[in-house]
């Protein structure tokens, strides 16, 4: 069995959403495309609408499934085949409670393994992602400040997960609202 | 670190899952979920959890592998299981979510955040490959509802392109 991995939050903290500007250059065009499609619009689905038209992303037909409804485009940037999709519903958070949860994702159709450790600054994480299975981080915004999670299950957070691939490598950042009553 | 986080497999602020499935983890076999009490929500264990994440993560990338990567080739046929496989992790995905999920007493909402992250990992992944998931447009963009079968998808592994219109 692959040992579970434990990474304690050391330096996750305080690290701001705007803290990789657009302008940084020597980030790689799977971890701009994320910074430009998901973080900077906060994963809001009209945001990402924005963000992805201005890429000249080209859309698929919306699904709807239960209560959640998907939007998927194709773009091309700097020569990588990219997939942005955006969803936005709500899910169930035990029997009787729900809880509105929005999602970003970007996947590159290349190997991404080496570009990895972005996310995890991004994320306010010191360590580098595992690069053979998926990792996620789960944090807290505070004015711009990634912190650690209460720990509360019914809080608003974060989730940024990474699904790394030889062939394939998604990124996924989640904005989980607070439990309605 | 608790005893309870021993049986933690998302223990630690930042949860780590095998996104393959492959790495000898017991899981859920998907035909036999937990059997419902009538009177309390299911419950389930942190190896039922991990066991059914990892299914449906590896999944979702075993889809973006074989119809995304390497578009073309794929019979109606096939497309019809891996749809039908996919709905069916769903549907067990949202009823865990329904369920009494175990408590991580080091971070909280390890469980449900896996869940969730995997039921819209899933959900695009199906998407993005063409499998024939229902597709219809919000009511709300003004749109009537349509779907198109396995046979009606196009096989280059995409839904048909569109350039972004007024109905987003």
């Amino acid at each position: 069995m692959r040992s579970v991995q434990v990474l304690f939050c050391l330096s996750c903290l305080l690290v701001p959403f705007g803290a990789w500007a657009a302008d940084d250059v020597d980030v790689s065009p799977f971890f701009g495309t994320f910074k430009t499609m998901c973080a900077d619009t906060r994963a809001d689905p009209d945001a990402v609408v924005k963000a992805v038209s201005g890429a000249g992303g080209l859309a698929s037909a919306p699904v709807k499934v239960d209560n959640t409804i998907a939007k998927e485009w194709r773009i091309s940037i700097g020569g990588r085949v990219m997939l942005v999709s955006s969803s936005a519903g709500k899910s169930p958070a035990g029997a009787h409670r729900e809880r509105q949860i929005i999602d970003c994702e970007i996947t590159s159709l290349n190997d991404e393994r080496a570009n990895l450790a972005d996310f995890a600054k991004w994320a306010g994480v010191g360590s580098e992602p595992d690069t053979s299975s998926a990792t996620s981080y789960a944090f807290q915004e505070r004015e711009g400040a990634h912190l650690a999670n209460t720990g509360n299950d019914s809080d608003e957070h974060w989730v940024l997960a990474i699904h790394p691939g030889e062939r394939v490598t998604t990124v996924q950042l989640m904005h989980v609202m607070a439990v309605a009553p | 670190m608790s005893s309870d986080d021993d049986d933690n497999p998302f223990h630690g602020l930042y949860q780590f899952f095998a996104g393959s499935g492959n790495d000898g983890t017991p899981s859920i076999p998907v035909s036999d979920p937990p059997a419902k009490n009538s009177s309390a929500p299911t419950s389930y264990t942190p190896a039922q959890v991990k066991g059914l994440v990892d299914e449906a993560n590896g999944f979702a990338t075993d889809l973006y592998n074989r119809y995304v990567v390497t578009p073309g080739g794929h019979t109606a046929a096939e497309k019809a299981k891996d749809l039908a496989r996919a709905q069916q992790l769903q549907g067990q995905l949202s009823q865990m979510l329904q369920g009494a999920l175990p408590q991580s007493t080091a971070t909280g909402q390890n469980y449900e955040n896996n869940i969730h992250g995997a039921s819209d990992y899933l959900l695009h992944a199906a998407v993005n490959s063409g499998i024939g998931w229902h597709v219809q447009i919000p009511e709300a963009a003004g749109g009537a509802a349509f779907g198109f079968d396995n046979n009606e998808l196009p096989d280059s592994g995409l839904v048909p392109p569109q350039k972004i219109g007024p109905l987003y």
